[in-house]
């Protein structure tokens, strides 16, 4: 079945009727209960501190199984629309960057062409582990995300496609997330899936004949499943300052793990940061 | 000479009558002034800031007063039946209010000798993303 149909497919199941949408893990952080199509954004940037284990080899470099990695990161939330069309980042998210339109508004959910990379370049600039590998692009994924406002819960849904021709393949995502107010404490929980085609997998993770040596053996990926799940808080400090904290595990596909590039089949995160709400 | 001095006699009665008149009624003021004690009504804090607009704010503040005599005292919400707290033959007083709210709340500090509100505050509720998730300020970097 060609990627548009199984995208329109996704997006009719999920959004039988259709407001702008931001993304997933900035909305719930706001306690956010619908959508909004104002012209006009909002920017918010502070400072924090992630300690975290990664399941990718040479992701920080000399990354091993289960070695816990502490670093310092300036956090960024900023959004910007304007008749529909609109750029979002949010370094807290899983998304990180995305931009495009909104199509499609509706009370309660909304419908947004949105454009966003999956995966980062993987070569030897960005780590010395990747010296003798075959350079890996970052990719850049376009299709329709759907976003809808159940009371307390937010369900969002991405069906992507590599328009740049970095491996041809697709992403399919779909992530629930919860907000609850204990005084004024806001706290979220997020749990997601993501399926990703063989192209991608293949493209990233497998070890092909001319590239494999006695560090990387020949391997071949296939098409997989990763999962998610985040619990966090969010505090409001003053008018001004927000301070934001969560907890994040992402499980990846067992069957991974056989790749030279894969070191475990998971990678957790604990960040903290205090940001300036301008 | 006689209804001369009989108009006189008249002329002081009336002049005696209107000045003890004068002096009830300026004494009753004087005395109405003195009920009315000046007083200050302050918290700390005096805001509530919660993370989304419509949210219920929580805040726990300290309400204090002072009067410049002391009496019977009690501090309202304003347009509510009962007190949040009473003093009895107090000129000052503190107060722990468990604040929670979605929107301003105004307090009232009440005379019970004259049921009169004697001073007043207002205790503000701010969000750090305003209505609809998105803040309605535009872009201020670019």
């Amino acid at each position: 079945m060609p990627y548009f149909l199984r995208a329109l497919m996704l997006a009719c199941i999920c959004f039988p009727l259709a407001a702008i949408a931001g993304d997933l893990s900035s909305e719930v952080r706001k306690g956010a209960s619908g959508p909004d199509s104002s012209n006009g954004g909002y920017l918010e940037v502070g400072g924090g501190l992630k300690v975290f284990t990664s399941p990718f080899y040479g992701a920080p470099e000399g990354n091993e199984q289960g070695e816990v990695h502490a670093e310092a990161f300036i956090d960024i939330s900023a959004r910007y629309q304007y008749n529909g069309w609109f750029v979002e980042m949010f370094s807290q998210s899983l998304e990180q960057f995305s931009a495009g339109y909104n199509f499609y508004n509706g009370d309660n959910w909304a419908v947004d062409l949105v454009g966003l990379s999956d995966h980062d370049e993987m070569d030897e600039d960005a780590s010395k582990d990747y010296r003798g590998l075959n350079r890996r692009r970052f990719d850049v994924l376009l299709g329709p995300r759907g976003t809808a406002y159940l009371g307390n819960y937010i369900l969002q849904v991405h069906a992507l496609k590599d328009i740049v021709s970095t491996h041809e393949g697709e992403v399919y995502s779909i992530k629930l997330a919860r907000h609850w107010q204990h005084r004024n404490l806001n706290f979220h929980a997020i749990v997601g899936a993501t399926y990703r085609t063989q192209e991608v997998m293949d493209y990233y993770y497998s070890i092909d004949a001319d590239e494999a040596s006695e560090k990387f053996p020949e391997f071949t990926a296939s098409g997989g499943m990763s999962y998610i799940v985040e619990l966090g808080a969010t505090y409001p400090i003053s008018e001004s300052w927000v301070f934001r904290g969560f907890i994040r595990r992402t499980q990846i596909d067992s069957a991974l793990t056989k790749s030279p590039l894969i070191v475990d089949d998971h990678g957790e995160m604990i960040a903290t940061a205090i940001s300036y709400v301008f | 000479m006689d209804s001369c001095a009989v108009r006189q006699r008249s002329l002081l009665r009336r002049l005696l009558l209107s000045t003890c008149l004068s002096v009830f009624v300026f004494s009753v003021h004087a005395q109405t002034l003195a009920e009315a004690p000046i007083a200050q009504l302050q918290s700390k804090p005096n805001r509530c800031v919660a993370l989304h607009q419509g949210q219920v704010c929580y805040q726990d503040i300290v309400l204090y007063w002072h009067a410049d005599r002391s009496g019977e005292y009690c501090i309202y919400q304003k347009q509510a039946q009962e007190p949040l707290h009473c003093w009895q033959a107090q000129a000052s007083g503190e107060y722990r209010y468990a604040f929670a709210s979605d929107s301003p709340v105004q307090l009232q500090l009440v005379s019970m000798n004259n049921k009169t509100p004697v001073a007043e505050m207002q205790i503000d509720v701010a969000w750090v993303y305003k209505a609809n998730t998105r803040r309605k300020t535009h872009w201020r970097l670019f």
